[in-house]
């Protein structure tokens, strides 16, 4: 068999860098999440839009804690991105919940529902997990109509309340208008990143890094990789849940596409094409796919062959995704500014 | 725990008596195929103890025995006098044995510091299972990993890629990593493999340097540097312990010369 | 329930099963031998269909469609092949998943373009649109005709496989390709050619469904799963594997639709999670201890 002579997933470097930066980085974390928040919000042609870009961005962080950084590719993603949506909407339509109780419930089945598929799918590597992991996004796809008087078949869940924001039956805040639901998707946005950065950034996150890159030698150091390999679908499954949930919110019904293999697959090329070397590039994915979709399927039906092209533009020239060609940009950038300081010294 | 460059971690002279590790007629079968036979091996603590022989002759498979990854078919593994028959590959290190590979194993796109500190928390996995303190806020293996590359010799290039090491330097990182956890005794499966004309010195001080502080047990090619290092070799041929001596014995010995045919025994 | 029902829904699954392993041994074999995973495999099936539906709009007989567009579909492969998948061999599979799912979609959007984006069925040939009796049933006579055209391709395969110098060159690049090719065989014609190989074959087991089911653009995915499914089941890189695994998945599916309709897609997910459990270093070491 042909052997890889390349590590070609883009992967973040583990770091062990000195105390005195990390409060300062951690600091930028948050700051990069917020403005750029705000940036979407005011250059979105519409906050429905932007609510989609965070939304996937949410579910696409979540895949990249497991591509990125622990090195699995999975294709199942989607499943829990639609039990998320489905479990809140049911809350939503049946047990009348509010909003933040819709969302704990769409994290807690994510949650149970990865540790259920997880548990099988882990006990694989390499090829055989991803193809685990497609196999359970089609199985998923086709419980929506085996179960379509719960998940209402194809016509969806319908019946939505109006959403309101507050706890235990008191209302605080009706969630009628865009910029509402714009408002709590981007809180959980930027709470979600700076949970998830302080995640990679601890010993959890290093170890995941480690199995990454040799899971082998990570387990004969000691460490028990397949609980950690767990742990991470498991938060995974949190992440894409609660996106889920947003996402049933913000539609006010939940299609059945949303538990399709398209979902999994959507997720999967916006964390390619964003970069997987870093957490921020989860965050370009879902904005230049989603800006970029929306515009061209406007102008184009049959757009999706230019997506066809740009995967494999990417895969054979631009492996680091958007993040890689800003990591390059930037090294030619401290080349040049470095051989000018050079010359200029040089006078 | 602290890495120091004098004896006193490892105090020999307490257990005269003890071995730090003994085979006692270890045999293991592969079906029909025997590949060690009535082994015999016993390596006193502070010893760099090296196991030789032609290819084929059974020295991985010892290693792998020795380790926990192969169960002997006979015989016992005795670790400072107690047995380790029950004890499985993940929990050898708590026992205090380490292992290198032949095969350069690392983790490529991590820092050599990283790779170390890993190895170093490994030793309490489960303290890594903390998903909210930064890595750099857990002073304690980290350094005790810039400790460890001191030893070896590689802290100038702690902050580099694994991947951006030379070969040799690769190799040192390797023993570094067995070196991580702390052990008692070191299983170093060909320190020198593959290493140009100038590593060999450096790996060779740095063996000396070791012995005394840890056991060693190596298994090795490079004649010239194993003869100058071991305080004792043993012979492996065709799965059977040839000789055992000190190495101005072996050099000497007629048997070990025709079991090389007479070839790399000069120096 | 009669058993007559149950009879030929056996029978169905026997044709259905031949079809799935047709597919699937295509994917396990350029997976054994290049270790190359192509995600667009199902979308060669669809397109072999394709093809067959514009031969036969244009007056080709039901057999020479049969032949030519399989032959068609592994041009258009080989040429992919050498012009694209070729550098990605030696990347991680990661990258080439991604690679072949962007050709899938490629080639799923030019098919929507070309014919439009909605279901369609192949027309059986005039000869093959009767039913002939078995035992008390009567059982349409396309479908004994794949399963006689399937099996035989089967046996064909096996022989190729086994008893030709090809076959033992696939088998031995399966074990080491780098070893093969310092043998002096040209490597990477082996891999055309399988590749190829194997897009025919998808393409093939596409026309063949052709009559018996609708597609469109979209069923490439449920093509691949079943592939999938299958190569899961018997074992990544086996023949005999896929073969048997590919009879079983289409035998529960046909008794599924008898007992339980509802959950006839399902079943076969179910049964793929149970035979990775059993098969899983959690059972087996389990077992060992015991």
């Amino acid at each position: 068999m042909l052997e890889a002579t390349s590590k070609d997933v883009q992967a973040p470097a583990g770091a062990t860098g000195s105390d005195a930066e990390r409060p300062a980085r951690m600091r930028w974390a948050i700051v990069a999440a917020v403005v750029s928040v705000a940036a979407l919000a005011l250059l979105s042609p519409s906050y429905s839009l932007a609510s989609t870009v965070l939304i996937y961005a949410i579910a696409v962080l979540g895949c990249n804690l497991l591509l990125g950084y622990t090195g699995l590719l999975p294709f199942g993603q989607g499943v829990f991105f639609g039990v998320g949506a489905y479990a809140a909407g049911l809350s939503f339509v049946h047990l009348e919940f509010q909003v933040p109780a819709g969302l704990a419930i769409a994290m807690l089945v994510g949650m149970v529902v990865a540790a259920a598929v997880g548990s099988l799918c882990i006990l694989q590597r390499g090829v055989s997990f991803v193809m685990l992991t497609f196999a359970f996004a089609m199985m998923f796809g086709h419980l929506v109509y085996v179960f379509s008087d719960i998940t209402g078949g194809e016509n969806g869940l319908r019946g939505f309340p109006g959403m309101s924001f507050g706890f235990f039956g008191s209302r605080l805040m009706a969630l009628n208008t865009s910029q509402a639901m714009l408002g709590v998707i981007a809180v959980c946005f930027v709470a979600v990143y700076i949970l998830l950065t302080r995640v990679v950034r601890s010993r959890f996150g290093a170890t995941l890094m480690a199995i990454r890159e040799n899971e082998d030698r990570a387990a004969a150091i000691g460490y028990n990789t397949t609980l950690f390999k767990l742990m991470a679908f498991v938060l995974s499954g949190l992440v894409t849940g609660l996106a889920g949930g947003l996402y049933a919110m913000h539609l006010g019904t939940v299609p059945d596409t949303a538990l399709q293999l398209d979902i999994s697959v959507t997720i999967l090329i916006m964390t390619i094409l964003g970069g997987t070397g870093s957490l921020y590039g989860s965050f370009l994915g879902a904005v230049v796919y989603l800006l970029l979709t929306d515009y061209l399927s406007q102008v184009w039906d049959r757009w999706q062959i230019l997506l066809a092209i740009a995967l494999i533009a990417i895969v054979l020239f631009l492996r680091g995704g958007l993040w890689g060609a800003i990591e390059i940009a930037r090294s030619e950038i401290g080349h040049r500014a470095g051989r000018r300081r050079r010359r200029g010294a040089g006078q | 725990m602290t890495i120091e460059s004098s004896g006193t971690t490892h105090p020999s002279d307490s257990d005269e008596g003890v071995p730090a590790l003994q085979a006692v007629g270890l045999a293991k079968r592969f079906g029909r195929f025997t590949a060690l036979e009535s082994i015999d091996l016993t390596v006193r603590s502070g010893t760099l103890h090296a196991i030789i022989g032609p290819n084929g002759a059974g020295k991985t498979t010892l290693f792998n025995v020795l380790t926990g990854q192969l169960a002997p078919s006979k015989g016992t593994v005795l670790v400072h006098g107690e047995s380790v028959h029950h004890v499985p590959v993940h929990r050898r290190l708590g026992v205090g044995l380490a292992r290198c590979f032949q095969v350069t194993n690392l983790f490529p796109e991590l820092t050599v510091l990283e790779n170390v500190r890993l190895a170093v928390q490994g030793r309490h996995s489960r303290h890594a299972f903390d998903c909210w303190s930064t890595v750099g806020r857990n002073r304690g293996p980290i350094d005790q990993a810039r400790q460890v590359l001191e030893r070896v010799g590689l802290q100038r290039v702690a902050q580099r890629k694994t991947s951006e090491l030379s070969h040799g330097q690769q190799r040192l990182l390797e023993v570094a990593m067995s070196l991580a956890p702390d052990p008692k005794i070191l299983l170093l499966d060909e320190p020198t493999s593959g290493m140009g004309i100038d590593d060999v010195p450096v790996m060779e001080r740095l063996l000396t340097q070791l012995t005394g502080d840890y056991t060693i047990i190596m298994i090795e090619h490079n004649m010239a540097m194993t003869m100058r290092v071991a305080n004792r070799i043993a012979v492996l041929v065709a799965g059977r312990v040839l000789i055992d001596g000190e190495p101005d014995e072996i050099r000497a010995d007629e048997g070990v010369q025709r079991a090389y045919l007479g070839e790399g025994l000069s120096a | 329930m009669s058993s007559e029902l149950l009879l030929s829904q056996l029978v169905n699954g026997l044709g259905n099963g031949l079809i799935y392993f047709v597919i699937a041994v295509g994917f396990t074999l350029v997976f054994g031998l290049m270790n190359f995973v192509n995600f667009a495999h199902g979308a060669f099936v669809v397109l072999g269909a394709y093809f067959a539906f514009e031969l036969l709009e244009r007056e080709v007989s039901f057999w020479a469609a049969l032949v030519i567009a399989p032959l068609l579909v592994g041009a258009v492969a080989v040429v992919v092949e050498r012009l694209l998948l070729r550098r990605l061999y030696r990347m991680a599979h990661t990258y080439q998943i991604v690679a072949t799912i962007g050709l899938a979609i490629g080639i799923q959007e030019v098919c929507t373009l070309i014919w439009g984006p909605n279901q369609f069925t192949l027309p059986a040939p005039e000869s093959l649109s009767t039913t002939i009796e078995i035992g008390a049933t009567t059982y349409p006579l396309y479908r004994v005709f794949v399963v006689v055209l399937t099996a035989t391709l089967a046996l064909g395969l096996w022989l190729l496989l086994e008893r030709t110098r090809f076959g033992a060159m696939l088998r031995a690049g399966s074990e080491d390709a780098d070893m093969v090719s310092c043998l002096g065989i040209n490597i990477y014609l082996l891999f055309s050619l399988t590749f190829g190989g194997a897009a025919f074959l998808a393409a093939l087991a596409g026309v063949l469904s052709g009559p018996m089911r609708g597609l469109s653009p979209t069923s490439g995915d449920s093509f691949l799963a079943l592939a999938v499914v299958v190569i899961v089941v018997g074992g990544i890189g086996s023949y005999v594997g896929a073969l048997v695994a590919a009879l079983m998945v289409a035998e529960v599916q046909s008794l599924a639709i008898v007992f339980a309709p509802a959950f006839g897609e399902v079943v076969i997910y179910a049964l793929m999670a149970v035979v990775l459990l059993i098969k899983s270093d959690f059972i087996v070491g389990r077992l060992a201890r015991a």
